[in-house]
């Protein structure tokens, strides 16, 4: 969940390299989840070589056959395809869609972030009211608008979701801005009359980046359930493509008769997410040990 | 303190102004209008010309905002077309219901967030915190969606405890001990991912605390340790985590859209969706305001708590 | 509420199995409870369903608990659209006709009978003159001459109490209602239209007391009075409309208590909510539930055809589907008999064409089916020139009106594209919005687009959707620009005509034509369905997927 950003980002002092790794490996649930998170991605990124059936291919005769079906290992859906192979395809579609929704709001909410604790004043209070208008309005229905007026389709959900999880590193990234700017180095930099585009970029967005890092890596969990939450409502992968939210959508049509086909990509987002949620609070007592 | 609080207070008008427009933008945005949505099949030129005249949509856009907005400044949130009747009855209705889901959700959420938390901190690098700090993982990992689900399958269907859906018995009067049974797994499915967030912001703010000179000061003093935690620490430790409160209730009542649909609870949040799909523009925006107010309000309040329980941020 | 004292003082012991089942759940302590822990959902006190009919009914036990599909818009026959709406409104008012038991065939209901003048523009009806409505105010040619002026004459004095979606499109012929004597009502219309009796059996042709309306004037969708065999006593808004019996039905009072309306969005949850007891009878149960509900002898299921066409419009405008060949390889590419048994699990029959054979005198019984036959269809595409394979847009919705399951039935249907070289992109909207691309012609958007159509009469989809003066520029629905000259002769020599004989022989002709165009590919028609517990008697599922109750009791 996205709220699991730090509140109140600690300035961390920035630890990286060799490090970062060492200190990332003792904790082993951060391993665990790292672990499972490569299994999935390399069996996502493997499905077109894998000896798997076609995701769209239908037999609606054998419609919703059970876990451990011949032939079909998860069962199949309400036309009769492959649990197994939508699972692995639809990995594919799910992962990179919640990751690059990461990405745009946090390359976004940061710039904005950066520009209104750097700026402060007028600037901040206008770009800070703005987020809260988006703070304030809410984000599911927000979400299900911007989709309504942008069209159907993935890529659109994908950017209602980042539009509406642009607060939280605006926020995050705000904050540890304002800090920095009373900082020494930075009055150092002004004095030597340095650009204010080149101190914010060269002197503050490195110290500012640690927080981006850890409010990124606990965010994305959340945005692939949020992404599979439209998904699950119906505005998500346009057919055949398989996805993990359309998929729990339409299993929910089946949950007293075959409650597998809920239940199979359900447990897929639950493991996904766990997993990148043990790796996230590995990665942030990594970055800031003092949280541990 | 006062002005503190006033400057706060101010700062809420133009956000719920920013809502309100955001809101009408939206719904103007959208393909489809209501005279199509409401004559469905049979929305020839000729009948949604003449349904506009009844409605009073065919004046320009502008004209129609200022209206809205003024007559809501009187009180007036109009009347809804999807549902023919004033759009501030069925909000009351609907949002009595969300808040009831919210409220239980909230409460379910400060005692297992707070108690797990706290628990945690104490037992920092045993078997508790372990626990503890793995179930608030699991809490916030899984999708509320689908959790509120798989309470269906099993505590529904598989040993019928609670009932599936609804808020009340089909008919005859119905008692408090009849929606609190119907409120169990809808409130339950919704509170347990902000819980999660809970626990472990509680957990890591108490070690932070517990850390401070002046907790080792009161423990020195002779202080007993469930005194030095309750009283000392977490009245510390409660400062960074009241204003994530504020925000959750935020999630708590926009993740209510899920946990209403699968459990057909009539909450607002249903109802929304609902009123876009039909394109109920006086609804969506008395609805998206109402909420936005609500959360404004709660996060004013969580902020002004804090500001009582740390002084220095008053000074900020 | 004395009956709410009554039950807080009996049922402590059911309230502490309550309490202790939420204590459970929310320390997420797995106890063991016993299954048999309160269900509420049956009342155990005889006293809490004391208030739907009154004194002396005590025998006819419990209201009858219908599930419906949604919160009801309004219970103003002359303001909603919606089945869901009608299905509460067809028991609480009556028409001046109303159909027949078992078919859409017309009988008289507050009219005993009628004369149409050969010209076909005056409709004369005698009335029943032992009729009120339910807040007692007298049935009579003046209310029935104000119902029609309310909905029409925009300046009648009560039209501000609308808006009436429908009535222009239902009654827009009608010129004038004349009051000529205290219970005979004429009826002058502008022009001949022959759907216009079966059109006043419509729901939206339901009488409304004048008395109410101009009591509550708005309000009256939530405070509403009719003569039918119901009377409203409550609506509480998302939870429950509540009815009681009529004792002084005119047509004789109904055999139970009453009736209780649920709005239960979820198809899911009505099945639930049935096989828990929370609800006795649901409608449009999900085709997946409806064998498991057939098997469970606590229960029955009932199907009916209904007048519903669930049909793909295709883009005449443009290629491919300018070439008849490429429509009619449509026609046989799709699996439509596996898409009603297997996507749809039997709760839809294959339809031949554009009219619905519940329609029965109006559908032409020699129409055989487009079989599937992929053989025939690459052949057709590789005359046509596109045997290298064609990609084309194919519109679905979300959901809707009579959609039926629409994106399993269009990912189904893509499927079996694929298999002859036709590889259809989806594009899924939500139903408003879909109404809105598709409404307005899919000329350069799509090639393809799902359609479905319920209609009272025969008349309405192939007049809307088919002539070439109801392309979408004309304010028609005729999305795919059909166009054939036979087709508009015959459609519109079929509307004025009284005798029905003829217009089923232009009918017939007609389907016959369009069959061979294939403007669109013919797929299914619903099966109106309902699940009830098995102690239900006297329902029958109608084929306007109303929900007549009047008949009904309990065993």
């Amino acid at each position: 969940m996205s709220a699991a950003t730090p509140p109140t980002a600690p300035a961390a002092p920035p630890a990286s390299g060799p490090g970062l790794w060492r200190r990332l490996r003792r904790n082993r649930l951060a391993v665990a989840g790292l672990v499972v998170l490569v299994i999935v991605v390399t069996t996502a990124l493997l499905a077109p070589v894998m000896p798997l059936a076609d995701p769209a291919a239908q037999v609606r005769s054998d419609r919703l056959l059970p876990i451990g079906s011949e032939g079909h290992l998860l069962g199949t859906d309400h036309l009769g395809r492959d649990l197994l192979s939508r699972l692995i395809w639809g990995a594919r579609t799910s992962l990179s869609v919640g990751v690059l929704a990461t990405l745009i709001a946090a390359l976004i909410g940061s710039l904005i972030g950066l520009v209104a604790g750097f700026a402060g004043r007028r600037v901040d209070s206008v770009l800070m009211r703005g987020i809260d208008v988006l703070m304030a309005f809410p984000y599911l229905l927000l979400a299900i608008g911007l989709v309504a007026v942008l069209g159907p389709g993935l890529i659109n959900a994908m950017i209602a979701i980042s539009v509406v999880n642009i607060p939280f590193f605006a926020r995050a990234v705000r904050g540890t801005t304002i800090s920095l700017v009373s900082a020494e180095y930075v009055d150092a930099a002004r004095a030597l009359a340095f650009s204010p585009t080149r101190i914010l970029f060269r002197e503050v967005l490195p110290n500012v980046l640690p927080v981006i890092i850890v409010t990124m890596s606990t965010t994305v969990g959340w945005m692939i359930t949020e992404t599979a939450g439209l998904s699950f409502l119906g505005l998500g992968a346009q057919p055949p493509t398989s996805d993990w939210g359309a998929m729990l959508g339409a299993g929910r049509d089946f949950i007293t008769r075959a409650p597998h086909v809920m239940i199979v990509p359900g447990t897929a987002i639950f493991v996904v997410v766990i997993s990148l949620n043990f790796l996230g609070d590995g990665l942030r007592d990594a970055l800031d040990p003092r949280l541990k | 303190m006062r002005v503190y609080a006033l400057r706060r207070i101010v700062q809420v008008i133009p956000v719920l102004f920013g809502v309100s427009l955001l809101a009408f933008g939206m719904m103007v945005l959208i393909p489809g209008d209501p005279a199509r949505a409401i004559l469905g099949s049979y929305a020839t030129p000729e009948n949604i010309a003449t349904l506009e005249r009844q409605l009073a949509l065919d004046r320009p856009l502008p004209v129609q905002y200022v209206t809205w907005l003024g007559n809501l400044l009187t009180g007036d949130f109009g009347r809804s077309y999807s549902l023919n009747r004033p759009v501030l009855d069925e909000l009351t209705e609907r949002f009595a219901a969300t808040l009831l889901l919210a409220g239980a959700a909230l409460l379910i959420m400060l005692v297992l967030g707070l108690t797990a938390g706290i628990i945690a901190a104490v037992k920092q690098h045993r078997w508790q915190d372990r626990v503890f700090t793995v179930g608030a993982l699991v809490g916030l990992s899984v999708p509320s969606f689908w959790l509120a689900m798989i309470f269906i399958v099993v505590f529904s269907l598989r040993l019928g405890w609670f009932p599936t859906s609804g808020m009340r018995p089909a008919f005859g009067p119905s008692g408090p001990m009849d929606v609190l049974h119907h409120l169990v797994l809808p409130a339950t499915a919704l509170a347990l991912v902000a819980s999660g967030v809970i626990a472990r912001l509680t957990r890591s703010s108490m070690l932070e605390v517990l850390r401070q000179d002046y907790v080792r000061t009161a423990t020195s003093k002779g202080l007993t340790r469930r005194v030095v935690i309750l009283r000392h620490a977490f009245r510390n430790a409660i400062v960074t985590v009241v204003p994530v409160v504020g925000v959750q209730v935020g999630f708590l009542l926009g993740g209510a859209v899920y946990i209403e649909t699968v459990f057909g609870w009539p909450g607002i949040g249903r109802m929304l969706v609902t009123a876009i799909g039909t394109r109920d523009i006086l609804l969506v925006q008395g609805g998206v305001v109402l909420v936005a107010f609500t959360y404004v309000l709660l996060n004013l309040a969580a902020d002004l708590v804090q500001a009582v329980l740390d002084p220095r941020i008053r000074l900020q | 509420m004395t009956t709410q004292m009554q039950r807080w003082t009996s049922g402590p012991g059911r309230r502490l199995r309550t309490v202790m089942a939420s204590l459970l759940a929310v320390s997420l302590v797995l106890a063991a409870c016993g299954g048999d822990a309160a269900d509420p959902e049956t009342p155990d006190d005889p006293d809490a369903a004391d208030d739907p009919g009154a004194a002396g009914d005590a025998d006819l036990g419990d209201p009858l608990v219908v599930g419906q599909v949604a919160e009801p818009a309004s219970l103003d026959p002359h303001q909603v659209t919606a089945v869901n709406d009608f299905r509460i409104n067809i028991n609480l008012y009556d028409g001046l006709v109303r159909y027949e038991d078992d078919s859409l065939g017309v009988e008289p209901a507050l009219a005993t009978d009628w004369e149409i003048s050969d010209d076909g523009l005056l409709y004369t009806f005698a009335l029943r003159d032992d009729v009120s409505f339910h807040d007692g105010s007298p049935f009579d040619a003046e209310a029935v001459k104000f119902n029609f002026d309310r909905m029409l004459d925009e300046d009648h004095p009560d039209h501000d109490t609308g808006p009436f979606p429908l009535a222009n499109q239902f009654f827009g012929q009608v010129a004038e209602v004349r009051a000529v004597e205290d219970h005979v009502v004429e009826f002058e219309l502008s022009q001949p239209f022959a759907p216009f009796l079966s059109n006043l059996a419509y729901p939206t042709g339901l009488l409304i007391s004048p008395a109410a309306v101009e009591e509550h004037g708005e309000d009256v969708g939530r405070n509403p009075s009719g003569t039918g065999p119901y009377v409203f006593v409550e609506w509480l808004g998302n939870e429950r409309v509540t009815l009681e019996r009529n004792p002084d039905y005119w047509d004789g009072p109904p055999g139970v208590s009453g009736v209780v309306f649920r709005p239960i969005t979820e198809s899911q949850t009505r099945v639930t909510e049935l096989l828990s007891g929370g609800v006795d009878l649901i409608v449009e149960v999900p085709p997946d539930d409806v064998a498991p509900l057939r098997d469970d002898s606590d229960l029955t299921v009932q199907e009916q055809a209904g007048p519903h066409v669930w049909f793909l419009i295709l883009n005449l405008a443009e290629a491919p589907f300018d070439d008849v060949r490429m429509r009619q390889a449509l026609n046989y590419a799709i699996d439509k008999q596996s898409l009603v048994d297997d996507v749809l699990q039997g709760t839809a029959s294959v339809a031949a064409g554009p009219i619905a054979e519940a329609f029965g005198w109006a559908y032409n019984p020699d129409l055989e089916p487009y079989p599937y036959d992929p053989e025939r269809a690459r052949e057709l595409i590789e005359e046509a020139g596109y045997g290298d394979g064609v990609d084309v847009t194919f519109f679905v919705t979300e959901g809707g009106s009579g959609m039926l399951d629409p994106v399993p039935m269009g990912e189904a249907i893509q499927a079996d594209l694929r298999e002859v070289g036709i590889d259809a992109a989806i594009e899924t909207y939500e139903w408003n919005s879909f109404l809105d691309e598709v409404n307005a012609g899919i000329e350069g958007k799509a090639d393809m687009a799902q359609m479905a159509w319920m209609t009272a009469d025969p008349d309405t989809l192939p007049y809307l959707t088919l002539r070439s003066n109801a392309w979408p520029e004309d304010g028609g629905f005729n999305s795919g620009y059909y166009a054939n000259p036979e087709v508009d002769a015959l459609l519109e020599a079929a509307q004025v005509e009284t005798d029905q004989d003829e217009r089923a022989r232009r009918y017939h002709e007609m389907q016959e034509i369009v069959v061979e165009d294939a403007p669109w590919v013919f797929v299914a028609s619903w099966k109106q369905n309902a699940a009830m517990s098995a102690d239900i008697q006297g329902f029958e599922v109608h084929p306007s997927f109303l929900l007549r109750l009047h008949d009904v009791s309990r065993s």
